[in-house]
């Protein structure tokens, strides 16, 4: 029961956000000078902000952007990765060299560098942020896998399903993504929390996101200017910090699991 | 040692010639390296239904032989004949079938039981799920396992368990011949016993034809009925019948024999290190000239050094590679 508070939270969390048309009370831009700076009301469940706006509805609406370009993000490059890992390290010579040479290149670029140049080219917006970390990210995958690929390649039980009359896409398959499954997925969902503090953060810098659209990191840097009102920066931050730790805690719990199961 | 009367020797064997090897060679190293010889020259021939054993000690090649047969690792001259015509290993991939010497690592440990097994089921017969369930449970009880292991993880089993998994495995693919690479290595004797009753059943029931790489002699006399014995990469001796064991006369086999024997008499012996020291330089052709095994042969003499014995018949039935005994 206690690990399942790891998977409760960020679950529940999701869902909330994904219902957020249904379950928000008010429209998230809906602006009303009049109600600046609320307090926490059964009208306005965490107050509003600066503009009058309703935190909770914003709450909702943002961790859908957040979450979402975090997901996407993450599952792109986690399966452009490990894919091309895998293939490098089935393959080996030339190829091999090809793609960890390519990776190391792009990684020798400051991740930030390289989000600045992408966001000169394409202009400010969530479409070059996640460009961006797509061209760095998939790096850290691709190494991984590349390297759990050339040490399951060693095994003698890869010959041996050779013999057994698989071809080399079955065994990468069956063999060598199941094998290195239970040490990816903790990387999974630490990196899925790696990109959502991203995202949250080029918000921050008013990189990504773009007002008046509601993202947890843009709400943080709202509030940075009214810090006598922290309910402003205290919710959006709070729900980056449970839904990161939570993510990760899982990761590790998913990692526990799949290695118990097998032993 | 509680094994039963070994030696049946040539049980319904001898009629047709199922796999034939002709002068393979295999020579491991990079340009950097000198190469080292672990295939130099070995023939032999493997007639349906028949065991043929392979002794040496470690480093002398019969790895190599079973990996290069099997088709993992190509040769670098030399021919393996598959009935007659050179082994096609796209085609006739089920024919070969073989167990390796290390079960722990030659299963994956992230697939069930029934998976592993059923994976040559999957892709050499067309049997639908549930097909393929009875044949692994008809498997699994075949090498004394349960049916109900199918669902349990290679963790669960010991190491003797996990060889019967492989075996099983192995005849999963309907194979001609089973290439048992050191399959009792790594196994404590009791163990090694009651694999070897196993192995004995199975040849029997299916009229198994099989290569048997081992260094322990004890256990090749018990299951093969014709012996090579292998030193540096080539066959020093060959034995037609098995149960002409008392005639082996090179002077690596008697010591090899001898080895076992001081063994029972509670003696620290390694079998696989009869041969003893200096492998790099006796290995195999690198001498070029001269007997592989002249440098740590006891009664080599100068002759031994200068000409390389040829394989040759000493009697009928028992080839041997010495001058000593020619």
């Amino acid at each position: 029961m206690k690990g399942r508070i790891y998977l409760f939270l960020p679950v529940l969390l999701l869902l909330a956000c994904l219902l957020a048309p249904w379950l928000a009370p008010c429209d998230p831009n809906q602006a009303d000078p009049t109600m600046k700076f609320a307090e926490m009301s059964p009208e306005h469940w965490l107050g509003t902000d600066y503009l009058g706006r309703d935190i909770f509805s914003r709450l909702l609406w943002g961790g859908r952007r957040t979450m979402g370009y975090g997901a996407l993000v993450t599952a792109v490059s986690a399966l452009v990765g490990t894919g091309l890992g895998m293939l490098s390290g089935l393959a080996g010579g030339f190829f091999d060299g090809a793609v960890m040479k390519g990776s190391d290149v792009l990684r020798s670029f400051p991740g930030v560098v390289l989000v600045l140049i992408v966001v000169s080219i394409q202009g400010v917006g969530i479409r070059s942020i996640c460009l961006a970390m797509l061209l760095t990210r998939w790096i850290w995958y691709a190494r991984m896998a590349r390297n759990m690929t050339r040490v399951e390649m060693g095994r003698t039980s890869i010959q041996a399903s050779r013999l057994a009359g698989s071809n080399w896409f079955k065994i990468l398959r069956r063999h060598i993504f199941i094998s290195i499954l239970p040490e990816m997925l903790p990387v999974l969902s630490l990196d899925f929390g790696g990109a959502l503090l991203a995202i949250s953060s080029y918000s921050f810098l008013g990189l990504g996101i773009l007002p008046p659209e509601a993202e947890w990191g843009m709400m943080i840097n709202d509030g940075r200017n009214y810090m006598e009102h922290p309910g402003m920066m205290l919710w959006p931050g709070l729900c980056v910090v449970l839904i990161v730790i939570s993510v990760n805690l899982l990761g590790d719990k998913l990692r526990d699991r799949l290695e118990a199961r097998r032993s | 040692m509680m094994f039963r009367q070994g030696g049946q020797g040539m049980t319904e064997a001898g009629e047709k010639t199922l796999l034939e090897v002709r002068n393979l060679h295999k020579t491991y190293g990079s340009w950097k390296r000198k190469p080292v010889y672990a295939l130099d020259g070995v023939s032999f021939s493997l007639q349906e239904g028949c065991c043929l054993g392979v002794v040496g000690e470690s480093g002398c090649g019969k790895s190599t032989l079973c990996r290069v047969i099997a088709g993992i690792e190509r040769q670098d001259r030399g021919e393996v004949l598959y009935e007659g015509s050179s082994m096609d290993y796209k085609k006739r991939r089920n024919s070969l079938q073989m167990v390796f010497q290390n079960s722990m690592d030659a299963v994956n440990i992230h697939l069930r039981v029934g998976d592993i097994i059923a994976e040559p089921l999957e892709n050499f017969t067309s049997l639908n799920r549930t097909q393929r369930e009875q044949e692994v449970g008809r498997l699994l009880e075949l090498v004394g396992l349960s049916v109900e292991d199918r669902i349990k993880y290679p963790r669960q089993f010991s190491g003797g368990q996990l060889q019967r998994i492989c075996i099983a495995r192995a005849l999963a693919a309907d194979p001609r011949i089973l290439l048992l690479d050191e399959p009792l290595s790594s196994l404590d004797v009791s163990v090694q016993a009651q694999l070897l009753n196993l192995l004995w059943d199975l040849k029997k029931e299916f009229k198994l034809t099989c290569l048997l790489v081992s260094h322990d002699l004890e256990a090749v006399y018990y299951l093969a009925d014709k012996l090579l014995v292998m030193y540096g990469g080539a066959v020093v001796e060959e034995l037609v019948d098995i149960r002409d064991f008392a005639r082996l006369r090179h002077p690596y086999t008697r010591r090899l024999i001898e080895a076992g024997a001081l063994e029972e008499e509670g003696w620290e012996v390694v079998p696989e290190r009869a041969g003893i020291l200096g492998r790099k330089e006796s290995s195999g052709g690198l001498l070029g000239k001269g007997c592989v095994y002249a440098k740590h042969c006891p009664r080599a003499k100068e002759s031994c050094f200068e000409r390389r014995p040829v394989l040759s018949q000493w009697e009928a039935g028992h080839k041997i590679a010495c001058h000593l005994s020619t």
